[in-house]
C-alpha cells in the first residue's frame, strides 16, 4: 500500500515543475505564516523579553521563515529546498514535542498534525523525483558501484 | 599417482601475496609438531599435559589416545613469556615502528568506517573478551619470536596438497598452516589463535587435447560458502600468473582474498538478533508506505548491529609462489592414509576455553574444531557449490541426453494425456445420461467426483507438458550455446561476492578519524557526568549526547540531508502516536464517518450514471 499514487504529468513533462511541488510550496508557505502568526500571539506582551518568556515565539517565527522559504524554493525548483523543508518541518515537530511535554498550549496539536502532513506530503513521488536527496558519493558506495562493474 | 599428484600440485600451485607487518607465513607441521607438547582438557579435572615437547613427532602425533567424553585434545606450541621478555619484545617492537619503513600502518581504521551503533558494539564485544576465554596478550609475542627464530634457523614455505577425482573433476586442494593467527593482537581483527589452517581448491577437467585445465577455484575465506566463495578460471577477479591463481591473504587472519584490498568483515552478535529483524522489519515498512528506500541495501537498517573487523590483504608484503620473491618447497602429498591427518582429531595450538571458538586453535586439514570431518574435505565438490556443475568436458553430451529424456517424458505424457482425455469424455457423457434419473443419484454423484478428479489430473499434466516444451527449447538452447562453445556468464553463480571497501572518503578526514576512535569512550564519560552533576536531567541530557552524535557523525560522513530525513521521519512517528493518543476516538470518528461518506458517494455516483 503506497499513500501517494505517482503522478502521470512528471514523467512526461521532465523539468516542469509537477502540481505537488506547487500545492507543497503554497502548504508550506501557509505553515509558515500560521507559525508567524503564533510567534506573534506568543510574544510576550511588553518590555524587553526574557529568554524564559519570548523563546517559543523566537523559534516559532525562525521555523516559520524557513518554512516559508522552503516553500519559495520549492516553487521555485531551487534543488536544496525539498531539504529545506524537511529541516523545519523537523524543527517544528522537535518544538511541538517539547511543548506538549511542557506547557502543552491548544495550538500544539494543530501544529503537529499540520508538520506531519506535510512531512507525507513531502514523500509525494512527484515532489520526491523532482527533488532528490543528493549526498555526494563517498566510499563503500563507490566501490559498490565499481563491484555493478565488474559484475557486469 | 603419489608422483602425478605432486607434478600437477606443483604445476598449478597458487601465489601468496601478504600484507607488509604479516608476521606469520606457511610453515611446517613437522616443526610445528616437534616444537609442540600435546594437552588434554577434561571437563571438572583442568588440564593434563599428555606428551611433552620434543616426544612429538608426526609419525605418533596419530597414535590413539583414549578420548573420553567431553574431552578437548590440543598441541601447545608456545610457552607464555616472563615479564621481562615481553616487555623487551614490546621495546623491540616499538623500535622497529620507528626506524623501518616495511611495518603495519592500518591507515583509515575500521571504526572510521561505520557507524557509532557498529562502533558501541565493537566497544562491548571487545568488553565480552575480558569474560570469555582468549588467547593470552603474551602469546602473540612468544609466538612471533618463536616463529622468527625457526624461521631464520631454517626459511621454507611448505604446502600440504590433496588430489582427488569427483564427479567428474579432478580437484586440487592447497592446504596452507600458519603456527599463529594474530589477527586481533597484530591488525585489531576479530580474534587470536595458535595454529591456523587455510585452504585454497582448483577443479580441473580434461581439456580437448587430454590436457588438465582449470575451470573453477574456490578461495576459504570468513562467513562465505557454497557458490559466493568460487570463482570461474577466466573471472577477471582472478588473477593469475600463467597457470597459478594469485591469493591476497588477510594480514593475521591469513583468510583467502581474490583481490587485494581492505575487506570489511562483519559480526552479527547473536544476542543482537531480535533487533536485527526489528531493524529489517522497519526499513520493510518505510519502504512499503513510502515507497523510499531508507538506506541503501547494502547498508540496510539491519546493519546497524553489525560488528566491524577490517581484513588486511593488500598484497604489499612478501610474496610466495613460483616465479615471486619466496619458492614454496616441494609439494607433500597428504591423504587421510597420513596418521597425523586422519588420526588427529584435537586442535592444532592452544585450546583457549572460548565458549563462542574464535579464540580456540583450529582442528587439522581434515577435521573441524569439534573432530568432525570438514565438509571441504568429505565433499570438496560441494563444499564449493558444484555438485550441480558438469565439467566442460561432459556438459554438451549430458546437455544432449538431458533433452532426450525430456522428449520421451513427453513422448509419454501426451499418450497418457489422450488417455485421460477420452476417459472424462467418456464420464462426461455417462454423467450427462444420468441427469433426471432419480434412481442414478448416487452413481452419478460419484461421476461427479471423479470427473474432478480427472480434470484436475488431467489440467496438471497439459501445464507439465508445456512446462517441458519450454523446459525443451531452453536446454536444446544451451546445448546448442555449448556446441558453439559459449561458456555461460562468468558470475551468474555469485549471489554476495566480498569486494575490497574502497579508500574510505571522510570529509576532514584526520578528524574525522579521531572522533571515530574517541567519540564512543567521550560519549560514555559525559554521560557519568550527567548522572554525577545532574541527574534531573538525564533523559534530556543524553538524548542531547546521542543527537550531538548523530549529527557530528552525519556531516563527517557526508549524509546530513539523509539523516534530517531520518530524524525528521522518527519525530513524525512519535508525534503520530501523540495525537492518536490524545485524541483516539475522535479520529476513530473522524475515519467511520470518512469511510461512510466516501461508500456513499461512490454507490451514489454508480446509481446515477
Amino acid at each position: 500500500m503506497r499513500l501517494f499514487k505517482r503522478g502521470k504529468d512528471v514523467e512526461a513533462a521532465g523539468q516542469k515543475r509537477p502540481w505537488a511541488v506547487h500545492t507543497c510550496g503554497r502548504l508550506l508557505k501557509l505553515e509558515g505564516a500560521g507559525l508567524l502568526a503564533l510567534a506573534w500571539l506568543n510574544a510576550p506582551p511588553a518590555g524587553p523579553w526574557s529568554i524564559e518568556e519570548g523563546w517559543v515565539a523566537g523559534l516559532l517565527a525562525v521555523f516559520g521563515a524557513l518554512a516559508i522559504w522552503a516553500g519559495l524554493g520549492l516553487q521555485r525548483m531551487r534543488p536544496s529546498a525539498r531539504n529545506q523543508a524537511t529541516l523545519a518541518q523537523g524543527a517544528v515537530l522537535a518544538l511541538g514535542l517539547a511543548l506538549y511535554w511542557g506547557a502543552r498550549p491548544g495550538y500544539v496539536y494543530g501544529l503537529l498534525a499540520g508538520a506531519i502532513f506535510l512531512v507525507l506530503y513531502l514523500q509525494h513521488p512527484d515532489v520526491r523525483d523532482t527533488f532528490p536527496i543528493r549526498e555526494e558519493i563517498v566510499g563503500e558506495e563507490k566501490a559498490a558501484d565499481e563491484a555493478v562493474e565488474v559484475s557486469a | 599417482m603419489r608422483e602425478d599428484s605432486a607434478a600437477l600440485l606443483k604445476r598449478f600451485e597458487p601465489i601468496l601475496r601478504f600484507t607488509q607487518g604479516e608476521q606469520f607465513f606457511p610453515f611446517d607441521v613437522a616443526r610445528y609438531v616437534e616444537g609442540s607438547s600435546l594437552w588434554v582438557h577434561r571437563r571438572g579435572l583442568g588440564d593434563e599435559r599428555v606428551v611433552d615437547e620434543g616426544e612429538l613427532s608426526l609419525q605418533n602425533l596419530g597414535d590413539r589416545v583414549p578420548q573420553a567424553f567431553d574431552s578437548v585434545h590440543y598441541l601447545k606450541f608456545i610457552e607464555p613469556l616472563n615479564i621481562t621478555q615481553l616487555a623487551s619484545y614490546r621495546l623491540q617492537k616499538g623500535l622497529d615502528r620507528v626506524r623501518r619503513k616495511d611495518s603495519f600502518r592500518a591507515g583509515p581504521g575500521r571504526l572510521a568506517r561505520v557507524g557509532y551503533t557498529s562502533r558501541i558494539l565493537a566497544a562491548l564485544f571487545s568488553l565480552t573478551l575480558l569474560a570469555r576465554g582468549r588467547v593470552p596478550g603474551d602469546t602473540a609475542a612468544a609466538a612471533a619470536l618463536n616463529y622468527a627464530r625457526m624461521r631464520e634457523e631454517d626459511e621454507r614455505y611448505p604446502y600440504y596438497g590433496r588430489v582427488v577425482e569427483e564427479e567428474g573433476w579432478l580437484v586440487l586442494q592447497y592446504w596452507f598452516f600458519y603456527p599463529f593467527n594474530n589477527w586481533r593482537s597484530g591488525f585489531f581483527g576479530l580474534n587470536d589463535h595458535e595454529g591456523d589452517w587455510e585452504m585454497v581448491t582448483l577443479y580441473l577437467y580434461p581439456n580437448e587435447a587430454g590436457d588438465w585445465q582449470p575451470e573453477w577455484v574456490a578461495y576459504a575465506t570468513h562467513d562465505f560458502e557454497g557458490d559466493d566463495q568460487r570463482r570461474r578460471w577466466d573471472d577477471p577477479e582472478v588473477e593469475r600468473a600463467g597457470e597459478h591463481a594469485v591469493v591476497y591473504a588477510g594480514a593475521g587472519s591469513h583468510a583467502s582474498y581474490y583481490r587485494p584490498g581492505e575487506y570489511l568483515a562483519e559480526l552479527v552478535l547473536p544476542i543482537l538478533s531480535p533487533l536485527v529483524s526489528l531493524a529489517k522489519r522497519v526499513g520493510m515498512l518505510w519502504r512499503r508506505l513510502l515507497g523510499e528506500e531508507l538506506a541503501p541495501p547494502e547498508k540496510g537498517l539491519e546493519h546497524l548491529f553489525d560488528v566491524p573487523f577490517v581484513d588486511y590483504a593488500r598484497g604489499d608484503g612478501l610474496s610466495i609462489g613460483p616465479g615471486e620473491e619466496k619458492a614454496w618447497e616441494e609439494p607433500q602429498v597428504i591423504s587421510e592414509a597420513e596418521g597425523w591427518v586422519g588420526e588427529f582429531r584435537g586442535l592444532w595450538g592452544l585450546w583457549a576455553r572460548d565458549p563462542v571458538m574464535g579464540e580456540n586453535a583450529p582442528g587439522g586439514p581434515m577435521y573441524d574444531r569439534f573432530g568432525a570431518v570438514r565438509k571441504a574435505w568429505h565433499d570438496p565438490v560441494g563444499w564449493a557449490g558444484l555438485s550441480k556443475e558438469t565439467p566442460p568436458h561432459k556438459a554438451l553430451d549430458k546437455a544432449r541426453r538431458r533433452a532426450h529424456s525430456i522428449e520421451e517424458r513427453q513422448r509419454a505424457l501426451r499418450i497418457s494425456v489422450a488417455e485421460k482425455s477420452r476417459e472424462l469424455r467418456d464420464l462426461g457423457l455417462e454423467a450427462e445420461a444420468m441427469r433426471g434419473q432419480a434412481h442414478m443419484k448416487l452413481q452419478y454423484q460419484a461421476h461427479q467426483a471423479k470427473i474432478a478428479a480427472l480434470s484436475t489430473e488431467l489440467a496438471e499434466s497439459r501445464a507439465r507438458l508445456a512446462e517441458d516444451a519450454a523446459l525443451l527449447r531452453a536446454v536444446e538452447g544451451y546445448a546448442e550455446q555449448l556446441r558453439r562453445g559459449h561458456r555461460g556468464a562468468q558470475r551468474a553463480h555469485i549471489r554476495r561476492a566480498r569486494l575490497p571497501a574502497s579508500p574510505v572518503s571522510l570529509r576532514l578526514g584526520r578528524i574525522a578519524e579521531a572522533w571515530a576512535a574517541a567519540s564512543i569512550g567521550l560519549a560514555l564519560f559525559a554521560f557519568v557526568a550527567i548522572v554525577l552533576f545532574a541527574r534531573d536531567y538525564l533523559a534530556l541530557g543524553t538524548g542531547i549526547i546521542v543527537a550531538v552524535i548523530a549529527l557530528v557523525e552525519a556531516a563527517f560522513r557526508r549524509r546530513l540531508n539523509q539523516f534530517i530525513g531520518v530524524i525528521t521521519g522518527l519525530l513524525a512517528f512519535l508525534a503520530s502516536a501523540v495525537l492518536l493518543f490524545v485524541f483516539f476516538w475522535d479520529i476513530v470518528i473522524a475515519v467511520v464517518i470518512l469511510a461512510g461518506a466516501y461508500i456513499l458517494w461512490e454507490n451514489l455516483r454508480e446509481l446515477w450514471s
